[in-house]
């Protein structure tokens, strides 16, 4: 019985072990990004102890007038709030309509869905950009987001996760009198928790990030979305390393945030004590 | 007999999908149209007024092209390296924190950064890491790896992005497991303990069945983003030209960047898309024929 | 088989609906157009500029922006600002069809002859005496910068020498005397400079680098009629000798993205380089002191000339006034902001005091007369890539080419 303890004492010992040197290594990047926002530039390529560290890369960032930090921020927040809002009604029902109903022409709106992941976005970016314009659409929160309202990638990812879906919820769900429709939104919405989080967590990442389509879509700084602003901090021949750092960290960090609070919604097999109940 | 129509799967399904496939063919499949049109045309960036029809004449240039083999086979040994590799991993970091542990977010927000900090500070921290005589490299001399700077060495370079890839691409992986890892059914795992079934045996028979779905999405997007991969490749040749050094590292996708929006010559690089989309679309569809047999 | 019919007719269907679609597209592009006509009939004529560049330039030109009605009453000018030239390229077709590109813009002469060639800017000859413009307010080299087969196509901005940098005090560690004026001396002295840790000069494989080195030899690219003339192979050979005995380095086996960075760590003791390397140094290395000296010399005096100047984009609305607009950019009080944040001027009455404001650089002065164009071949970025590509296989592949085989290997690309 001892032994058996003591085995497993150093089990999990072990997985602590391993998980710190992997988080170490995955944390890496970031504590070096954070560690060049804090520097000068003359010391950003060797290392330098807290005594030379300096906040003057960020203080640039909210004293200049030419950087509207806040405005930034606000466009961002607003960006992706309605890239999340759609993606969160449009994909899943059709990744349930994918996964779950058997209706002609299911195959190939399964292709489409795939092949659209496979062309890069610059192939389209030009007719797009041409399209966004017409619309009147250039320097607006519109063109950023309606175009992006849906994406291929997580209707994709959700018929797989909707596939798993033990059948007899919705069958029971029919029995109650409900329609589809119905059973699509009061039972497997909910039920999907977990990767609908998933989903939020990677779109929100994602579009938080984005920077070729917003920097392509808008030229007015006003209208610039955090990343781009941050990006237009630069001098002319050279990159100034440690404000660049300074800027991934800002924008980096609402999205650890994101993530680190989301994370915490994934419940365990949800799934299965339904079906009993 | 009306109500019952209405709740068909042929409606309900259609309706589901109506906003999806409103939106993707306006915003979508309208401007691919237009480039695909372009892929018969020579258009050049300058003067997109006048550009003439030729046929296939793009098309047979670039299968001239040994540079674009060369991005193919590029393409493909990315593809191969990357796509088990992130796989496993991802689903092992996924089962490490998937555990009852103390403070598993910390490790799952820490595995998770890669994903989300801008390709441009990772590549930069890898660039300081697999310079010559660095602990990375001098370790790696043991496995008899050459010291010297991996990114300006023609025959490094190209696993040089594909570890840098890896390294940001595996925490998707990991946090799709780790979601499909809430959806197995708990009683499923109960019922096999009272059947006395080891946890490799579980994990066997329970486990990697119920995440089988999920492990089809993951390697058909995998091998999708690896074929796209340009991010850390522009990164790395910000300084030089795409592909650097010496064109080692170049891509079907920095072939189109390369010939399609640099040298402005957009029919061409549409037609480079054009029969990239195919090899990747038979690539999905095989994986589908084997990993897939649902739907 | 049913079922595949049915397939095919929702395709169809689908098809139908995005044809219906793309008309209401384009009733939505006459709408645009007509309101558009509408707007242009004030009195006012708007013209947008667009540059990428600092935050501080971006000010600058405001300033300008805000001032021009007082020489210009018709122009209203808005600047744009675009985060890199290539997100100005790629934006650009799309902007054109959308009808919402810049009248004109700020360039640089090392890409600007691939554009002009493919009919991108306007010949600005006919315009010069109806918008009045003098362009005697310019160095004569500038002005010549800007001419393709005897047609104007830019306002000159700004024009400087190409140039040698050295670390002052590893130049004195090592004992050594007088600067060097040539190739020859680069070289005897690269090897006195070389110790373990630090090379005697870092050599960018970048065309901008390497075209020094080519005009020193009296050579040059005559856009792509003699990228493998003799005086460009000898030129080469220096380069592959420097590398060869050990003295020199590329920034990118050390690790480094480009040679300023390899010069400001202290990795090598000599560079090409240009003015800019001035602010990057004040920053990333304010203890380093360095002297810039003139592009030594191969047979010849001779180094690129670095310009960048206005032009004029061939779908902008009112040439005349762009144009004028364009003119208005060079006038002495927005030269001279520029000028305080770091930039040469091409205005003749002004470039005195731009080598007052830097001292550093007054050695550099004279070769205004010797500095010329870049004169890359018409594909300019094919043209650059190919010679990067080649010069990498052999100094980071090695692959065993000489100088010889790799532009005659170049050339054959571009006959």
């Amino acid at each position: 019985m001892r032994a058996v303890k003591t085995n497993k004492g150093l089990a999990t010992a072990g997985n602590y072990a391993l998980l710190i040197v992997l988080g170490l290594l995955f944390a890496l990047p970031f504590l070096y990004t954070l560690y060049s926002s804090l520097v000068t530039m003359q010391d950003v390529n060797h290392w330098v102890g807290p005594s030379k560290w300096t906040l003057d890369n960020y203080n640039l960032f909210f004293t200049n007038e030419a950087y509207n930090v806040p405005q930034w921020l606000w466009n961002t927040v607003l960006m992706t709030g309605i890239v999340i809002a759609g993606n969160l009604v449009i994909n899943p029902m059709a990744g349930f309509a994918l996964a779950k109903l058997d209706f002609a022409g299911k195959r190939w709106i399964y292709w489409i869905v795939v092949a659209t992941m496979m062309v890069p976005y610059q192939m389209i970016l030009i007719p797009v950009y041409v399209n966004v314009a017409k619309l009147g659409w250039l320097n607006s929160v519109w063109g950023l987001t309606i175009p992006f309202l849906y994406q291929s990638l997580y209707i994709f990812m959700l018929r797989q996760f909707f596939i798993s879906i033990p059948g007899e919820f919705i069958e029971a769900a029919r029995l109650d009198g409900l329609t589809k429709m119905g059973a699509f939104w009061r039972i497997v919405y909910p039920l999907a928790r977990s990767s609908l989080i998933t989903m939020s967590i990677l779109a929100f990442s994602g579009t938080w990030n984005s920077y070729l389509i917003p920097s392509t879509f808008t030229s007015d700084p006003s209208k610039y979305v955090l990343v781009v602003g941050l990006n237009s901090v630069k001098d002319m021949f050279f990159e100034n390393t440690p404000l660049i750092m300074a800027g991934v960290v800002l924008a980096t960090l609402p999205i650890l945030a994101f993530f680190f609070i989301f994370q915490k919604q994934y419940i365990e097999g949800v799934s299965s004590s339904g079906v009993k109940g | 007999m009306f109500r019952k129509a209405r709740d068909s799967d042929f409606v309900v399904g259609w309706l589901f999908c109506l906003p999806f496939l409103a939106l993707w063919a306006w915003w979508f499949f309208y401007p691919f149209l237009q480039s695909f049109v372009r892929s018969f045309q020579d258009a050049n960036f300058a003067q997109l007024d006048a550009a003439k029809f030729i046929g296939l004449d793009n098309y047979v240039t670039i299968l001239q092209d040994k540079a674009f083999y060369r991005a193919v086979l590029h393409s493909l040994e990315i593809v191969v390296i990357a796509v088990p590799v992130q796989t496993l991993l991802g689903l092992l970091m996924a089962i490490l924190v998937n555990r009852k542990i103390k403070g598993k977010g910390l490790f799952r927000t820490l595995f998770f950064i890669p994903y989300i900090t801008s390709t441009i500070a990772v590549t930069t921290v890898f660039m300081m890491l697999f310079k010559q005589g660095t602990f990375v490299t001098e370790f790696f001399g043991l496995f008899g790896f050459r010291n010297v700077t991996w990114f300006a060495d023609t025959h490094y370079a190209l696993l040089f992005v594909v570890i840098l890839f890896i390294f940001q691409q595996v925490g998707f992986s990991m946090i799709v497991y780790l979601s499909g890892l809430q959806e197995v059914p708990r009683d499923l795992y109960e019922a096999g303990q009272i059947d006395g079934a080891s946890r490799l045996a579980q994990f066997r028979y329970i486990t990697v069945p119920s995440l089988k779905p999920i492990t089809f999405f993951i390697v058909s997007v995998a091998t999708i983003l690896g074929f796209q991969i340009y991010d850390q490749i522009a990164a790395i040749s910000r300084y030089g030209a795409l592909g650097s050094p010496a064109g080692a590292t170049s891509t079907v996708v920095t072939y189109f960047y390369q010939n399609g929006i640099r040298y402005m010559n957009i029919g061409y690089g549409s037609a480079a898309v054009v029969l990239f989309f195919i090899i990747i679309m038979i690539i999905t569809f095989l994986q589908k024929k084997l990993l897939d047999d649902k739907g | 088989m049913v079922k595949k019919m049915k397939d095919s007719a929702l395709l169809l269907l689908a098809l139908c609906l995005v044809f219906a679609l793309a008309a209401c597209g384009g009733k939505n592009e006459d709408n645009a157009g007509g309101s558009q006509a509408s707007g242009s009939a004030g009195a006012k004529t708007t013209v947008t500029m667009g540059f990428w560049g600092t935050a501080q330039d971006l000010k600058i030109y405001q300033a300008a922006a805000d001032n021009i009605s007082k020489q210009y009453p018709n122009i209203e000018l808005k600047i744009k600002q675009y985060p890199s030239s290539d997100q100005f390229w790629n934006a650009l077709p799309g902007e054109i069809a959308a009808g919402v590109a810049p009248d004109f813009i700020k360039i640089s002469n090392e890409g600007s002859y691939e554009y002009i060639q493919k009919g991108m800017f306007v010949p600005l000859d006919d315009l010069v005496a109806s918008a009045g413009i003098d362009l005697n307010r310019y160095t004569a080299g500038s002005v010549d910068t800007w001419k393709v087969d005897g047609k104007l196509y830019g306002i000159p901005n700004s024009v400087i020498p190409g140039m040698f940098l050295i670390n002052e005090d590893m130049w004195k560690n090592a004992g050594l005397g007088k600067y060097p004026t040539t190739w020859d001396e680069v070289k005897a002295a690269a090897k006195k400079l070389t110790t373990k840790d630090v090379k005697g000069i870092v050599i960018n494989i970048d065309p901008y680098h390497i075209t020094n080195y080519v005009k020193s030899y009296g050579g040059g690219w005559g856009y792509g009629k003699t990228i493998n003339s003799p005086e460009n192979v000898k030129a080469l050979q220096t380069i592959f000798d420097m590398y060869n005995a050990g003295v020199a380095v590329t920034p990118k086996s050390l690790g480094y993205g480009w040679d300023g960075e390899v010069f400001a760590n202290g990795k090598a003791a000599m560079t090409t380089g240009g003015y800019w390397y001035k602010s990057f140094l004040k920053d990333a290395a304010p203890n380093l002191k360095y002297v810039a000296i003139p592009i030594p010399k191969g047979t010849t005096e001779g180094s690129t000339m670095i310009a960048d100047g206005y032009v004029v984009l061939k779908d902008a609305k009112d040439k005349k006034a762009a144009a004028q607009a364009a003119y208005y950019m060079t006038n002495d009080a927005t030269q001279k902001a520029l000028m305080e944040n770091g930039l040469p001027t091409a205005v003749a009455s002004l470039s005195p005091k731009y080598f007052e404001l830097n001292p550093e650089f007054k050695s550099i002065e004279p070769e205004l007369k010797t500095a010329t164009d870049f004169a890359y071949p018409a594909e300019t970025k094919k043209f650059k890539d190919e010679l990067v590509m080649q010069l990498e296989n052999t100094l980071l592949g090695g692959l065993k080419k000489s100088p010889q085989e790799i532009l005659d290997a170049v050339q054959q690309q571009f006959k």
